[in-house]
C-alpha cells in the first residue's frame, strides 16, 4: 500500500473507491463495498498477497493525484459525473488496478453476512448445519430405463 | 543412516491405492508399514465449516501443489504443459480432495487395440477386476443405482445422491435429446455408513468433507488397516529405493518429520505416489545396476503420461437451480457419447457428468474471469444473472498414450529436501482437440435443451490435471511395459507398483475406483502367490 496506507485517509480514499467498484444497491438491501467496512479486510489482505500489493499501492498513489488534481481530497466528495471521469482516467493509466482490486473486493464482499442475507442465504458456513435436498426420485429414470443396454461387449 | 527394524512390506503413499492394498493385505501376518510424506487431516479445519469456505480452494486447499506450497507438498514444474497437475498430500492423498465421483471404466476399456486399433490393451479385462470393484465399493461406501444400461450389471450398496432443482434440470435436457444420462456411483455416504455420517449437502467437497460422508481413505481403508495391524508413519518424505547386489529392492530412503535421513527395509516395497510421483521416485532412484532410474529397462518409466482432458461447459439459465447445495462433482452420468464412433472425427470416447453451480464469492470470481462481472453501477445485475443460475456439465476425454507426454526429473526444482521435482512434458493431441471440440458441442446441446439461455465452454480446462496416469504401465512384454499383468516390476521382482501408472489407456471416466480396485487385485495376487513370489 502507500505511505499513508492504514491511515484513517488512506482507509477513507479506498472506502470511496470500494463503493465505486460495488455500489449500494439499496432497493435490494446490498450494501456499498466501502459503506460496508470491507476496506480494512482488504488493506489486510493485501498485505499478505505481495503480488497484489505490488499492484494496487501505486494504483491508488495515481487515485490520488487524479482526486487531488480536479481540487478534491477524495473520491467520494466528487459529483458522479465526475467520479466517472477519474475512474476512466484511472482505468486507463493504472489498467491492472481496478481488475486487481476487484478480485479482492468480491471475495471480501460476497462472504460478508450482510450481503449474504441479502441475497437469500443463511449467514453460515455450510457445516456443521448442511442443507436439505429432497432424495433421488427414480421416477425421472422413466424414459432412460426404456434403453437397452449399449454398453460395448469385449 | 538411522534404521529401524526391517519389514515384510513397505507401502509408500497413503492415498487412494496404498490404503486400499494395506487394508487388503492386513488379514496376512505380514509386517506392514506405509510412509506417507503427509499427516493426518482435521475435518473441522476444513473449508465448508468457515465463511470463507468459497475461496480456501484458492489456498491451502487449492488443487495445485505449486499454489498450496504446504510443508507435505513438492513442487511440480507443469509449465510447459496446457494441463496443470492436481494432487493432494495427506494421509488419504487425493481422495481428500476428490469430487468423489467413482464409475467403472467398461468392458470396451480393457481392449482399446482390439476393438478400435490404436494404444494397446490391457493384459486383465473388466470381469478381472470386477469382484475387487465390488470389494471397493462395499469398503468406500458408493451411492448409486443398479440398472444402468450403460454399464453391465452390478450393485450399489447405498440409494444415490440427490439431484437437486439443478441435476433435474439437466437431467430434462437430456432426455429431450433422447440420450443417455444415469445417477452417478458416488464415493459418498448417502446414509450412516460404516461409521460414517450421512451426506448433508454442504457443497465443496473438492476442499475436504468436514461431515466424514465423502470416502476420503482417511476415514474410510485407513481406520480399518490400522486396527488389523498396519503401521502407518506420516510426514516421512521417501527420497529413493534401494537396490540390493542381486537387483532386488531393498527398502528405502526417507526423510522423517524431523527431516532426519533414515533407511527403512523391506522384504516388498510398493508405490502408490500416483500417476507422477511414481516415476518421479524410480527416475530417482538410480543406481549401478540400474542407471536410468529403477525398473526402467524399458525405458518406459514415466512415459505415456495421460490425463482426462476436460471441457467445462456452463449454461445460464433464467430460473434458480440452488446448485451450490449438494455434492459439488456428483450428480448424474452420462455416457452416451462413450464407445468409438470414427465418424465424430476422432477415436474413443468422453463421458458427462454434472457440475453444480457457484456460491455467490465463485460467481463473482467466475464472472470477473469470463469478463461478466463488472464493477461500478451494472455490478450487482450482474451478479444476479449468474448466481443461482448456472449448471454446468464436464465433458471428460479419453487421452490416448503418447511417449512422449512424460514425467521427467527437472534439471534445477527441488522440494524442501533437495528432490528432484518432477517435470511434466505434455502436449494434447489432435484427436484429443477434436473430441473436446464434439463434446463441448453436445454439452451445449443437453444445456440449451435444459433450458439454458446462454452457454459458456473453456476447454480444455487448465486446472484439471486430477487424473494422473499410464506412466509405468502394466503389459505382458517387458519390452513395451514396466509391470507384468498384476503391478510386478519386470526388471525388479519385488517391486510392485498399484496407483495410476498402471493404466495401459484412460477410459473416459474418473480413475480412482478402478486404481482401488487394481490395488485389491495386487494384493490378492500377492497373497495367492507367496510362495513363489519373486519367482
Amino acid at each position: 500500500m502507500s505511505e499513508a496506507a492504514g491511515s484513517d485517509e488512506a482507509r477513507a480514499a479506498l472506502a470511496a473507491l470500494l463503493d465505486e467498484l460495488v455500489p449500494p444497491r439499496p432497493e435490494a438491501d446490498l450494501p456499498g463495498a466501502g459503506g460496508l467496512g470491507l476496506a480494512g479486510e482488504i488493506e489486510r489482505a493485501l498485505r499478505e498477497k505481495p503480488e497484489l500489493r505490488a499492484v494496487v499501492a501505486p494504483g491508488l498513489e495515481t487515485l490520488d493525484a487524479l482526486v487531488r488534481a480536479r481540487g478534491a481530497d477524495t473520491l467520494a466528495v466528487l459529483a458522479p459525473e465526475e467520479r466517472r471521469a477519474v475512474l476512466a482516467d484511472l482505468a486507463a493509466r493504472a489498467p491492472a488496478l481496478l481488475p486487481t482490486l476487484a478480485f479482492v473486493t468480491y471475495i471480501a464482499y460476497y462472504q460478508d453476512p450482510r450481503v449474504l442475507v441479502a441475497l437469500g442465504r443463511e449467514p453460515r458456513p455450510p457445516f456443521p448445519k448442511g442443507y436439505e435436498l429432497p432424495p433421488f426420485d427414480e421416477s425421472l429414470l422413466a424414459k432412460v430405463r426404456q434403453r437397452a443396454p449399449f454398453y460395448r461387449e469385449a | 543412516m538411522a534404521e529401524a527394524d526391517p519389514v515384510d512390506v513397505l507401502i509408500v503413499g497413503a492415498g487412494a491405492a496404498g490404503a486400499a492394498f494395506a487394508w487388503a493385505l492386513a488379514g496376512t501376518r505380514m509386517s506392514i508399514l506405509c510412509l506417507e510424506q503427509g499427516d493426518w487431516m482435521d475435518p473441522s479445519r476444513y473449508p465448508s465449516a468457515g465463511m470463507d469456505w468459497e475461496i480456501r480452494g484458492q489456498s491451502d486447499f487449492a488443487l495445485s501443489p505449486n499454489t498450496r506450497k504446504l510443508p507435505s507438498d513438492y513442487p511440480v514444474n507443469d509449465s510447459e504443459s496446457p494441463i496443470l497437475i492436481s494432487n493432494f498430500n495427506a494421509v488419504g492423498g487425493s481422495t481428500i480432495l476428490y469430487a468423489g465421483h467413482f464409475p467403472r471404466m467398461k468392458p470396451s476399456d480393457f481392449r482399446v487395440r482390439t476393438l478400435d486399433g490404436v494404444a494397446d490393451d490391457w493384459p486383465i479385462d473388466y470381469a478381472t477386476l470386477a469382484p475387487y470393484w465390488a470389494e471397493n465399493d462395499r469398503m468406500m461406501g458408493v451411492a448409486g443405482l443398479a440398472g444402468d444400461p450403460a454399464y453391465p450389471p452390478k450393485e450399489v450398496p447405498l440409494p444415490p445422491v440427490p439431484l437437486g432443482k439443478v441435476g433435474e434440470a439437466v437431467a430434462r435436457g437430456f432426455d429431450r435429446l433422447g440420450w443417455h444420462w444415469w445417477p452417478s456411483d458416488s464415493a459418498i455416504a448417502t446414509r450412516p455408513y460404516g461409521g460414517r455420517a450421512p451426506c448433508i449437502h454442504l457443497g465443496p467437497c473438492i476442499t475436504g468433507c468436514a461431515q466424514g460422508a465423502k470416502a476420503s481413505t482417511d476415514v474410510t481403508y485407513w481406520p480399518a488397516a490400522i486396527r488389523r495391524g498396519v503401521r502407518l508413519q506420516t510426514r516421512c518424505r521417501v527420497r529413493e529405493i534401494l537396490v540390493r547386489p542381486d537387483g532386488m529392492a531393498d527398502g528405502v530412503v526417507y526423510y522423517d518429520a524431523d527431516g532426519v535421513e533414515r533407511r527403512q527395509r523391506a522384504e516388498i516395497v510398493v508405490l502408490a505416489c500416483n500417476g507422477v510421483g511414481t516415476p518421479r521416485l524410480l527416475l530417482n532412484s538410480r543406481s549401478r545396476l540400474f542407471p536410468d532410474g529403477l525398473a526402467n529397462r524399458s525405458g518406459l518409466v514415466g512415459r505415456n503420461l495421460m490425463f482426462h482432458p476436460y471441457a467445462m461447459v456452463i449454461g445460464v439459465f433464467d430460473e434458480p437451480l440452488d446448485g451450490s447445495r449438494g455434492p459439488t462433482g456428483c450428480g448424474l452420468w452420462s455416457h452416451e457419447f462413450y464407445e468409438t464412433d470414427r465418424a465424430r472425427g476422432y477415436v474413443r470416447g468422453f463421458s458427462f457428468e454434472l457440475m453444480r453451480g457457484f456460491g455467490p464469492v465463485a460467481t463473482a470470481l467466475w464472472g470477473l474471469g469470463k469478463g461478466r462481472m463488472p464493477w461500478g453501477e451494472g455490478h450487482h445485475a450482474a451478479h444476479a444473472a449468474l448466481f443461482d443460475r448456472v449448471a454446468g456439465l464436464l465433458a471428460i476425454c479419453e487421452d490416448l498414450p503418447d511417449p512422449e507426454n512424460r514425467v521427467t526429473l527437472d534439471p534445477e526444482l527441488t522440494d524442501a529436501h533437495g528432490i528432484p521435482a518432477p517435470k511434466i512434458h505434455y502436449t494434447l493431441s489432435e484427436n484429443s482437440r477434436r473430441m473436446l471440440a464434439f463434446a463441448s458441442e453436445r454439452a451445449r446441446e443437453v444445456l440449451e435443451a435444459a433450458g439454458a439461455r446462454e452457454v459458456l465452454v473453456e476447454a480444455p480446462l487448465a486446472l484439471a490435471g486430477w487424473h494422473l496416469m499410464g506412466t509405468a504401465r502394466m503389459g505382458t512384454d517387458p519390452e513395451r511395459s514396466v509391470v507384468n499383468e498384476w503391478g510386478r516390476a519386470h526388471d525388479v521382482k519385488n517391486l510392485f507398483i498399484i496407483d495410476g501408472s498402471l493404466f495401459v489407456t484412460a477410459g473416459a471416466v474418473n480413475p480412482t475406483c478402478t486404481i482401488q480396485g487394481l490395488a485389491l487385485y495386487v494384493a490378492d495376487r500377492i497373497q495367492k502367490n507367496l510362495g513363489n513370489l519373486f519367482d
